[in-house]
């Protein structure tokens, strides 16, 4: 009877996966049906505004409307050319343009000459051309993509249940390779959803287009010589994330400028060139997204960046030695701090790092520094690939169930007891693993859960990273490895501390996937590396 | 919509109301750190929604669940939704706005900006009329 039943549910789930890829389907057409009826749209729209005209007139007006998109791309947002994600901006010009053809309709009805409009297309006319017949791409919303990207979830997530459920079956049906069966759709629908995320991904040269201009009218104004140098134009980032980080990029770009670079006859004296350099570079290392950006001005100033945390209270002066130059370099990201002595409309109100910083961690990225004295700074950011979906490691802690982000975790142990050292008359305990002393949090403690271990020896430890620091994170067992959707808690209630998101399970039930970061913070362990 | 907790008679808008789930086949996922009448979060058709147990979250008592027990799924002009944990359903009514009394300040477990007003029904049942935006506005939730 039992069997019966579990086939009656295994149909059952079949017929919920096969609606589920029906869907999938479904809207890959509707994705392609509206793909194709847009070209579709642009020639009607031209079609009727200039039906009685020449063929040259239709021409001219197809041409325009290119001219004119690409004015907007390369000047403004320098979009890739190939693939346009639609957006405001976007239809905005767009619509002057259907008003143009309007205006044209009603001037052609009074018979005036339209020549005004046509001088300027008349000589990029070939360019364009050429442009639109070697161009194989579309122009999607970019609330399609997302809507795709919200199926390929579902998907995600039947595909989890129907894994717990294939495994259930597996105790009791031997040798009915049902597990290799689902790990063969397990690959295909990572594939699927790799490719559906490649497509919301930009080259990193829209983000670096600003830069130039930016750079260029500062050292203007600060009367100073730099040399700007991008790298990894190519390397793919989410446009969600381009647009958290235009901000951050510019502000820590000014900065540099400002404070790091030195004016020319400062450099020559310190038997630098005249010109300052300034590198941007973006990779993609291990699922996650590097950028870096490099000066090799003074370096800052520690000192003073100390002495005005100690001034401001955001840290003890006792504090002040066990910190390493980078970590005192860190405090620029504190909020209210600045040491321009000066301040000026480029920098000096000290807001802003540390708007940096906290736009960077939105986006689920680190940043940290590293600054020699006279020979340069370094800011890194390392941001996640993408914001949509992660892999995250079960784990226990008591009858509680919690997911933590694969890619912060280093390693995990059983420690011995030996390893354990306590500090002091807290109950702050620390893991000396190999050369390292790693702090340790338990989680069961910080969410209040009763557990089923106390005992750290019976446990497991996660090591995992937090910035540049590491944190070994208590927990009584893990479990499987899985990928997750993430589902944003604050779009119905708030943001909540100790937890980043959350998903769903393959169950139905809501996953809750941890912030290590805002547990640190809370914790409120002293980090030093 | 007029319901109950605690042995009292309580409305809101009917229009605030998005969906009513049973409570017994809901799945809870407990936050913890949160105010102890924040109850969890739960998978509403792919959306994740907190629940808000009003018990608690007013009479500060330990919660009984019984079969009885509904979620009302709110929304709120924050725009988010919320559920909200209530003891039973008693009736759908047309309240008139003229037959509503002023709240005396009651000094019991609702603050009084929490109430709309007191409206008496025919069988001389007294029915408060919440504030329900108030309740769950997201600040007023966590302090």
């Amino acid at each position: 009877e039992i069997i019966a039943d579990q086939e009656f549910n295994e149909t059952l789930d079949k017929d919920i996966f096969a609606k589920e890829l029906l869907n999938m389907q479904e809207s890959f057409k509707n994705f392609k049906a509206n793909a194709q009826s847009e070209p579709e749209f642009e020639l009607f729209d031209t079609d009727i505004s200039t039906a009685n005209k020449p063929e040259f007139e239709v021409f001219d007006d197809t041409t325009c409307k290119n001219q004119e998109q690409e004015f907007e791309v390369f000047d403004e947002k320098k979009e890739d050319d190939g693939f346009l994600l639609f957006d405001d901006e976007e239809s905005k010009d767009v619509k002057p343009i259907t008003k143009n053809t309007q205006k044209k309709e009603t001037k052609k009805l009074i018979n005036k000459p339209i020549n005004k409009s046509a001088k300027p297309t008349k000589q990029t006319n070939g360019n364009s051309i050429k442009k639109v017949a070697s161009s194989s791409s579309i122009r999607v919303g970019l609330d399609k993509i997302d809507f795709l990207m919200n199926r390929v979830g579902d998907l995600v997530i039947t595909k989890s249940m129907l894994y717990e459920f294939g495994e259930e079956l597996s105790k009791t049906h031997q040798n009915i390779g049902i597990l290799e069966r689902l790990s063969r759709l397990d690959r295909e629908i990572r594939e699927l959803q790799e490719a559906v995320m490649s497509v919301r991904m930009i080259p990193m040269e829209s983000v670096y287009a600003k830069l130039p201009k930016t750079i260029r009218d500062l050292s203007k104004k600060l009367s100073k010589k730099v040399e700007f140098i991008h790298l990894g134009d190519s390397v793919e980032i989410d446009k969600m994330m381009v647009e958290g980080l235009s901000d951050p990029l510019t502000h820590i770009i000014r900065n540099s400028l400002d404070h790091g670079i030195e004016l020319p006859e400062v450099r020559v004296k310190s038997r630098k060139s005249e010109t300052g350099k300034l590198t941007i570079s973006a990779s993609q290392e291990s699922g996650q997204i590097i950028i870096r950006i490099k000066d090799d001005g003074a370096g800052i100033n520690t000192q003073r960046v100390v002495e005005k945390a100690v001034e401001n209270e955001v840290i003890l002066e006792s504090d002040v030695e066990h910190m390493s130059e980078n970590d005192k370099a860190m405090l620029i990201f504190a909020a209210g701090l600045s040491t321009a002595e000066e301040v000026s409309d480029v920098s000096g109100r000290g807001v802003g790092m540390d708007v940096v910083m906290n736009n960077i961690n939105s986006l689920g990225g680190s940043i940290h520094i590293d600054t020699k004295a006279g020979l340069g700074t370094e800011f890194t950011i390392v941001l996640p690939l993408t914001l949509a979906i992660l892999d995250g490691l079960n784990v226990n802690i008591g009858k509680e169930k919690m997911i933590l982000p694969l890619n912060l975790i280093i390693e995990s142990l059983q420690p011995t007891q030996n390893m354990i050292k306590k500090v002091g008359d807290y109950d702050k305990e620390i893991l000396m693993l190999r050369s390292d002393f790693i702090p340790i949090i338990r989680l069961h403690k910080f969410f209040n859960i009763e557990p089923k271990y106390k005992d750290i020896t019976k446990g497991m430890l996660i090591i995992s990273h937090v910035g540049n620091t590491k944190v070994a994170i208590f927990v009584d067992d893990f479990l499987n490895q899985e990928q997750i959707v993430v589902k944003s808690l604050e779009k119905n209630y708030k943001k909540i501390s100790g937890i980043s998101a959350t998903t769903i399970r393959g169950n139905g039930n809501i996953g809750l996937i941890l912030d290590i970061l805002s547990i640190v913070e809370e914790e409120k362990i002293l980090l030093w590396s | 919509m007029i319901f109950n907790f605690l042995n009292g008679n309580y409305a809101v808008d009917l229009k605030k109301i998005k969906v009513v789930l049973v409570y017994s086949q809901v799945q809870i996922t407990k936050l913890y750190a949160e105010k102890p009448w924040v109850s969890g979060v739960t998978n509403l058709r792919g959306e994740v929604v907190p629940v808000i147990d009003l018990r608690v979250r007013f009479g500060h008592t330990e919660p009984t669940f019984e079969k009885n027990c509904v979620i009302m799924v709110i929304k709120t002009n924050e725009d988010k939704l919320i559920g909200i944990i209530v003891d039973n359903i008693v009736s759908i009514k047309e309240i008139n706005s003229e037959i509503i009394a002023n709240a005396p300040d009651l000094g019991v477990g609702i603050e009084p900006e929490f109430i709309v007003g007191l409206y008496k029904d025919s069988n001389k049942e007294m029915i408060t009329l919440l504030d329900i935006d108030k309740i769950l506005k997201i600040d007023r939730l966590t302090s």
